[in-house]
């Protein structure tokens, strides 16, 4: 089974033996489970896309619990499956909450992508089916985040690590007065509102760029004058200039470290940039 | 695919069991099958199910459809065997066609009631099941009979 060896490469040829027996088992009773018992055969295609869905709950067990691949061959895939799908249920019901808490908190900014993708993030959890196709991702969650959820992660922990770092970014954006926002956003994109950009990063650029400079950072107007005093920009400079930040804006971690991140996401383009009216912006 | 073909090859001897195991019920109507054709018939559900791409788990519905189908009047010793492969192979057939929504024991009963009723145990009659697979792939609601015909009265 390619996924399956795939997935689980470092098990010996008995490990892997006894794993598989396991996973047909639960292949199984999981195809009873989604036909309901009406039917005792399926297409490849739906009988290949369960298997993955038990794989994708079985890995996220063994990462959340720290357990080695090979407990998928002792105890085995069968004995784990009922604590997965229970973890699975608990991540979904997380998920649910930060959603909720996305909802909630009011973002002083409008943007169409944004509103969306958290009508697309409600869809998730309508459609999705954690018992049976946990590995999928339903629903259009489309607003671009500075810093995207690496693509190998789907289901329900992609829509987790999604929505921390949608909330890191709100949190953020929360920090500043929204009237000084919308004039740099509309200098950094002039139609914001209605293009997939994302709103966090034109934000962090010009208080990093404040930053470096050792200037408030809220004020996010980054002068004509203040892009002549930036000396060299380089990698370090830039974290420098993230703690600067972060100590200004009171972030801790995560958000110190998200900042962090896109400081050193930020540092191949200021290098590559001709001028840097265009990233640390005036307005 | 390969790994559930395999997975499909390993099933053969245990449906192979599973399927003698019926002729305790099928020697009433005086119907046995031999293991040469259990085997045959095993061989023919590994091939249906390769040929439709399915995956099936279990003894396979060929018990299913001996224990529906061994008290047909049409059944004999001589066609028993060759009734039964070909019901397998159409049973598959109609299970893709019908995109998995009519349950097993739904598209046995119906195609039972083909071969008894109108098809006086014409294996060409369950090809009338065809329109019944396109009225559930549309979600059409499927009438119990499309094959009979409203009588004089309007009744069906």
């Amino acid at each position: 089974m390619e996924s399956f060896e795939l997935a689980f490469a470092g098990l010996t040829e008995q490990e892997q033996a006894a794993a598989q027996r396991g996973l047909w088992r639960l292949l199984e009773k999981q195809a009873a489970a989604y036909t309901q018992g009406d039917s005792a055969s399926l297409p490849v295609e739906t009988a290949q896309a369960l298997m993955e869905s038990i794989i994708y709950m079985l890995r996220v067990y063994l990462r959340t619990e720290a357990l080695p691949d090979r407990a998928l061959a002792d105890p085995g895939a069968e004995a784990l499956f009922a604590p997965a799908q229970k973890r699975l249920e608990q991540l979904r019901a997380q998920a649910l909450r930060l959603y909720e808490e996305a909802r909630m908190g009011a973002l002083g900014l409008d943007n169409q992508s944004y509103r969306d993708t958290l009508k697309g993030i409600g869809t998730f959890f309508r459609l999705y089916d954690w018992r049976t196709m946990a590995h999928e991702t339903p629903g259009d969650i489309d607003y671009q985040l500075c810093l995207p959820v690496p693509e190998a992660e789907t289901g329900v922990c992609f829509l987790l690590e999604y929505l921390r770092r949608l909330l890191i970014e709100n949190d953020f954006l929360a920090r500043f007065d929204p009237a000084l926002e919308r004039r740099l956003l509309n200098r950094s994109c002039p139609d914001y509102r209605g293009l997939l950009v994302n709103l966090y990063e034109p934000i962090a650029c010009n208080a990093l760029g404040l930053a470096l400079l050792g200037a408030p950072c809220r004020t996010l107007n980054v002068s004509p004058q203040d892009r002549a005093r930036m000396s060299t920009i380089d990698a370090a400079a830039l974290q420098r200039a993230a703690a600067g930040a972060s100590d200004q804006l009171g972030l801790s971690d995560p958000a110190a470290r998200y900042l962090a991140e896109t400081a050193r996401a930020l540092a191949p383009r200021v290098r590559e940039a001709e001028g840097l009216s265009h990233l640390f912006l005036s307005f | 695919m390969e790994n559930f073909l395999a997975f499909q090859a390993g099933q053969l001897a245990a449906a192979e069991q599973k399927t003698l195991a019926c002729n305790e019920l099928s020697e009433r109507y005086g119907l046995r099958l031999t293991e040469a054709q259990a085997h045959m018939l095993a061989l023919g559900r590994e091939k249906a199910l390769r040929d439709t791409g399915r995956v099936e788990f279990g003894p396979g519905v060929l018990p299913r459809l001996i224990y529906a189908f061994c008290d047909s009047p049409y059944l004999t010793r001589e066609n028993y065997a060759q009734t039964l492969a070909e019901l397998q192979d159409s049973f598959y057939y109609f299970k893709n066609e019908s995109e998995e929504r009519i349950s097993d024991d739904e598209l046995i009963d119906l195609m039972k009631e083909a071969f008894d009723g109108f098809g006086q145990g014409a294996l060409e009659s369950i090809a009338t099941l065809d329109e019944l697979c396109r009225a559930a792939r549309n979600g059409e609601p499927m009438r119990a009979n499309p094959w009979r015909r409203a009588d004089e009265d309007g009744e069906l």
